[in-house]
């Protein structure tokens, strides 16, 4: 109850500290106001294309995070039963976490059209993550309980049910929760550089070309809203799909 | 079922010799004692029949494919109900209720495993071994962290869900009734 009193006092003092360097600014072009930024928010949605522009963003990034999380679980299922697939892959994952996401974007506008661009960049800057951390996690499984299973012929599917997921679920909702953020602020970076078009990523660039402020945040607090409630749906969805009743 | 012939095996770790030149014969339906001190490879014997080990020299003829175990750490899911991990490897999830009422666990039987004391988790892990349907049982240290009196009731409860099967204990601990029906083994 204090912290959560704390952390409204917090956000309450940092919109009196931008309100208050909007007003010394004093110009709307350059910084709108929290106020004006709360009025444009209660308009927007009544732009024209607005859901067709949410649309387009959340199916991209939701899509190219799904990929990412599949196939970096598939891979580290093979690579923690075959070394050779793991030694292949570490290049590949040691540079897709070291190139800078500006760069990533810029390279793959060369191949890719800017309408799919945010798929591939969010499956990219997702899926080392994920694989490394379910690789680390099937390393780190128990093997007492691995040969317990081995010696009772339990069948693949309960020792995955029983045994080893609720192992992996500490570092898979890890991973997801981490990398649901990341997919957003990535994806976004990818559709500001490229452009398409009815992307959210496009109406942040053209706010910014016409120095509309309010836009600007506005459309920021709405990809914010998107990614929180992506990540806690994704996330508690994943719980659910990974709970094992004791009982059962 | 049939015999199990262990002839000549030998098995070391790091270059440490834990088993030298072993053979035995496990006849079909008997039940043995191995109660040598710590350290004399009883647990390696264990794993070897278990399938966990490859023996460096030697062989082993008539194993059956299926096999009872109690580790000597109890390996029991956690998270999961005593009833749960039971369920999980037993032949016949009707004589769950009763075996659990006969070593005093019935009433623990829908508590996570994590809940319970080390002595009710050596009894769980025995169930679950007891009730897997199996041509060979192999209990480590079956008798560890109990008292006298659970390590009465868990010896009877071994004698009578043997069903006539082959079975090796690995004990240090010892009790009159299977001392009196079971062959030693010295390895």
């Amino acid at each position: 109850m204090r912290n959560n009193a704390e952390k409204l006092g917090a956000v309450l003092i940092a919109l009196l500290f931008w309100q208050l360097a909007a007003k010394h600014i004093d110009s709307s072009i350059l910084m709108a106001t929290p106020v004006e930024v709360l009025k444009r928010l209660t308009t927007i949605w009544r732009d024209d294309g607005f859901v067709e522009v949410i649309l387009f963003t959340l199916t991209r990034i939701s899509l190219g995070y799904l990929l990412a999380v599949a196939a970096g679980l598939l891979a580290a299922f093979a690579a923690n039963a075959y070394r050779a697939i793991e030694v292949l892959l570490s290049p590949w994952v040691a540079a897709f976490r070291a190139v800078p996401v500006a760069s990533m974007i810029v390279i793959l506008l060369i191949w890719v059209s800017a309408v799919n661009l945010s798929v591939i960049v969010a499956f990219l800057v997702v899926f080392p993550v994920v694989y490394t951390n379910m690789l680390a996690g099937l390393k780190a499984r128990s093997t007492a309980l691995w040969e317990m299973a081995k010696v009772f012929t339990m069948s693949r599917g309960k020792y995955l049910r029983y045994v080893l997921l609720p192992q992996l679920k500490p570092y898979m909702l890890s991973a997801c929760s981490v990398t649901a953020g990341m997919a957003w602020k990535a994806g976004v970076a990818a559709e500001v550089i490229g452009t398409p078009p009815r992307s959210v990523g496009k109406m942040i660039y053209q706010s910014k070309i016409w120095l509309n402020t309010a836009d600007l945040f506005a459309w920021t607090m709405i990809l914010v809203l998107l990614s929180v409630i992506f990540e806690k749906l994704f996330i508690t969805l994943l719980k659910m799909l990974l709970k094992v009743d004791k009982q059962t | 079922m049939s015999d199990i012939l262990i002839e000549n095996i030998n098995k070391s770790y790091d270059g440490k010799q834990v088993i030298n030149k072993l053979s035995l014969v496990l006849r079909e339906g008997q039940l043995y004692l191995l109660d040598s001190p710590s350290g004399t490879g009883k647990t390696t014997l264990l794993r070897i029949l278990m399938g966990l080990e490859v023996v460096d020299s030697g062989y082993l003829r008539g194993v059956p494919s299926r096999i009872s175990v109690m580790f000597q750490e109890d390996r029991l899911i956690e998270e999961l109900s005593v009833r749960k991990n039971i369920e999980l490897v037993a032949a016949d999830n009707s004589r769950i209720e009763e075996s659990l009422r006969e070593l005093g666990l019935y009433e623990y039987a829908d508590k996570a495993v994590k809940e319970l004391s080390g002595g009710m988790k050596r009894r769980t892990a025995l169930i679950r071994a007891m009730l897997h349907a199996s041509g060979l049982v192999l209990l480590d240290e079956p008798f560890t962290g109990l008292d006298q009196k659970t390590k009465e009731e868990a010896a009877g409860y071994i004698i009578r869900h043997l069903d006539g099967r082959t079975a090796v204990i690995a004990s240090h601990i010892g009790d009159e009734r299977i001392d009196a029906i079971a062959e030693h083994i010295d390895i």
